[in-house]
């Protein structure tokens, strides 16, 4: 205990290095901004700034991720409380209360909740990180191929399961995001694979351009059916925190931290169900249910604090395993691995500094959130009063920049061009996008953790059957796949067994 | 209900296609060596599940299709105007920036997204896109050293 205070004591000498203090200001800012410009959401928003780490060193890298990941979360509560708009469903439970609040005058109320809220939620999860995540790592290490590749099974299958509309077209994303993976050069023959005689691709499909065309391209095409689009004028007053306010706010937010802490970890499940559980637990719990939805500021605690716990919940198996539990999580695994920093249970040992600056950066860029998000509100809002029609080309010039100075690469643009077309479609098809990026990581692990365990049993596949802890993520991987659908079939043997009245034949 | 949905059954038919493609490449490819699963073997796995994900996709848009989403594509085609101009820019810059250079690139780029799209006045739409354009070279190249393409003009 007394080696992790002190190896996170270093981490914070590294984080508070005024260089890295300007970086992570920057990045709160900057995530913030892009964050809460229309229809960008966390995931967007990040794939856009993404470039600007890259050409900095690996520590002020880490320290600017870690505050624009923060941001950007906040940069989503600005719009879900003054425009009713969020940007994620995380926010979307914070727009219910806090939009009702806002019209009756109290959105600097609100955004001040919310600020506090995220900041609670924020630092007392990362202490639960730091202390639960090196006891996990231990356990980690002791997994060999099979578990790591059963693992990832029930990751995806669990993302599927639980975040997307259609089972269906979440496994049809997952597959296409596998195969998508395995361009490039194969890692044991060394034979190009899938690359159409494309020199570009022999090292593979290069994940930020692929993120920053489906996510953030592929959201300014489809905003740009409607581009008129502008927001009403918001009237934010002063950020005043009544003491009954505070009273009703603080059970909230303890509730909601825990909550959000233990949903995020689970991967797949991310800040929506989070925020959800939140407000159903906070409206369960009032003693006048029936003014949630009237500008309860107990319903704008609660999700706050669960959506930034669960967003840090879902950095557990990022550190631990090696595995993004969240989609803007798997952006932010990308981010890591471009620095040169590879999340999994060896990172405590080979990169622990790097490890105990991220988790210090967190404190620090949660910390500056509540510092510059309360003063600034006035200019966020003023900024959201800018037309979208000047607003995107400036978003689409950070893309540009950022898919092109990664390699320095016209195939990279072309990729994001590529890719925005795809994101633009899958959105209108209502196909999930998470999968693909998560995928994009862990396919080529996947594929490791197969091929070696296939060499390990010499062609024997009940090798996965065989270990207790293969078995038991399978088991779980096929219960979490087989529910949705006996659950559907239950529901119609039930329709067909009930007798159907004259008035319901046609 | 309804009838077959046209917009599932192409995508469908297309994930097929991909599906051949793929599984055509891993076949083509050693599926198994001595030394364990060969370079093909992953892909063709994909490859075959792919494959019977579309055929259920397929099944839905034709037998099931009031089980998917309404998909209004072709809504107002002034949408899908401005979307193929974006695509086309992109596109363009993709092509020309090594050439042409980052500044030339992306002040046309400015240009066209604030007069074509945005509809402001020429006049308005040259002075923004000039002004981008030099702040993004200034902060990209001038505080962060990021190496931006300076083309044959060297601009």
């Amino acid at each position: 205990m007394s080696e992790n205070l002190s190896l996170l004591l270093s981490g914070f000498g590294n984080a508070l290095r005024l260089e890295n203090l300007v970086f992570a200001f920057a990045g709160c800012f900057l995530g913030t901004l892009v964050g809460m410009l229309p229809g960008l959401g966390p995931s967007a928003a990040i794939a856009i700034l993404l470039p600007i780490t890259a050409a900095m060193d690996p520590t002020a890298a880490i320290v600017m991720l870690a505050a624009i990941y923060y941001g950007c979360q906040y940069g989503d509560t600005i719009t879900a409380v003054l425009f009713n708009t969020p940007g994620t469903g995380g926010a979307a439970m914070t727009a219910v209360e806090g939009h009702m609040m806002a019209k009756q005058g109290r959105a600097g109320t609100a955004l001040a909740i919310a600020a506090i809220a995220s900041f609670v939620g924020g630092t007392v999860t990362v202490g639960l990180l730091a202390m639960i995540a090196l006891p996990l790592t231990s356990l980690a290490l002791n997994f060999g191929p099979p578990e790591f590749f059963a693992l990832i099974v029930l990751s995806l299958v669990l993302v599927v399961t639980l975040g997307s509309s259609s089972i269906l077209r979440g496994l049809i994303t997952t597959v296409f995001g596998l195969i998508l993976a395995m361009v490039g050069t194969d890692p044991v023959m060394g034979l190009p694979r899938l690359t159409f005689g494309q020199m570009h691709l022999l090292d593979g499909v290069a994940f930020i351009p692929v993120i920053i065309g489906l996510f953030g391209v592929g959201e300014i095409l489809k905003n740009l059916e409607d581009p008129t689009n502008s927001f009403r004028e918001a009237v934010v007053s002063k950020l005043r925190i009544t003491r009954d306010d505070a009273r009703r706010s603080a059970p909230a937010i303890a509730r909601g931290t825990v909550l959000g802490f233990l949903i995020g970890i689970i991967p797949g499940m991310g800040t929506i169900p989070a925020a959800f559980m939140s407000y159903v637990t906070e409206k369960r719990l009032s003693r006048t249910p029936e003014r949630f939805g009237t500008g309860m500021i107990e319903g704008v605690a609660g999700p706050e604090s669960a959506n930034n716990a669960a967003a840090n919940g879902a950095l557990l198996p990022l550190l631990t395993l090696g595995i993004p539990g969240s989609g803007v999580v798997a952006i932010l695994m990308g981010a890591l691995m471009m620095n040169g920093i590879v999340p999994g249970p060896l990172m405590f040992e080979e990169q622990s500094d790097l490890v105990w600056t991220l988790i210090a950066s967190m404190y620090v860029g949660n910390v500056i959130l509540l510092v510059l998000n309360l003063p600034f509100i006035p200019m966020w809002v003023s900024i959201l009063r800018i037309p979208y029609s000047f607003l995107f080309p400036v978003i689409l010039g950070f893309t540009i920049v950022g898919a092109y100075s990664l390699a320095n690469s016209q195939f990279d643009l072309g990729l994001i061009a590529v890719f925005g077309l795809i994101g633009y479609i899958m959105r209108k098809l209502d196909f999930p996008l998470v999968p693909i990026i998560m995928t994009l990581i862990l396919g080529p692990m996947m594929e490791g953790g197969l091929r070696r365990s296939l060499e390990m049993s010499q062609g024997d596949f009940t090798i996965f059957l065989q270990r207790p802890i293969t078995a038991g993520f399978l088991t779980l991987a096929v219960v979490f796949l087989l529910l949705p659908l006996m659950s559907g079939v239950r529901r119609r043997l039930k329709r067909a067994s009930t007798p159907v009245s004259p008035g319901e034949t046609d | 209900m309804r009838h077959m949905h046209p917009t599932y059954t192409i995508t469908a038919i297309v994930l097929l296609l991909v599906a051949g493609v793929v599984g055509q490449q891993a076949v083509s490819m050693r599926f198994y060596t001595v030394l364990g699963p060969g370079a093909g073997f992953f892909p063709a796995i994909l490859a075959a599940i792919l494959a019977l994900l579309s055929l259920g996709l397929l099944y839905q848009a034709i037998f099931k299709a009031d089980t998917l989403p309404e998909i209004g594509f072709v809504a107002d085609p002034l949408a899908y105007a401005r979307i193929g101009t974006v695509l086309v820019a992109l596109m363009a810059i993709a092509v020309f920036i090594e050439d042409l250079g980052f500044r030339p690139m992306m002040a046309l780029f400015f240009f066209v997204m604030f007069a074509v799209l945005g509809r402001h006045r020429l006049l308005l739409s040259a002075a923004l896109a000039l002004m981008l354009t030099f702040a993004y070279h200034f902060f990209f190249k001038g505080l962060l050293n990021v190496p931006l393409p300076s083309g044959a003009f060297g601009l």
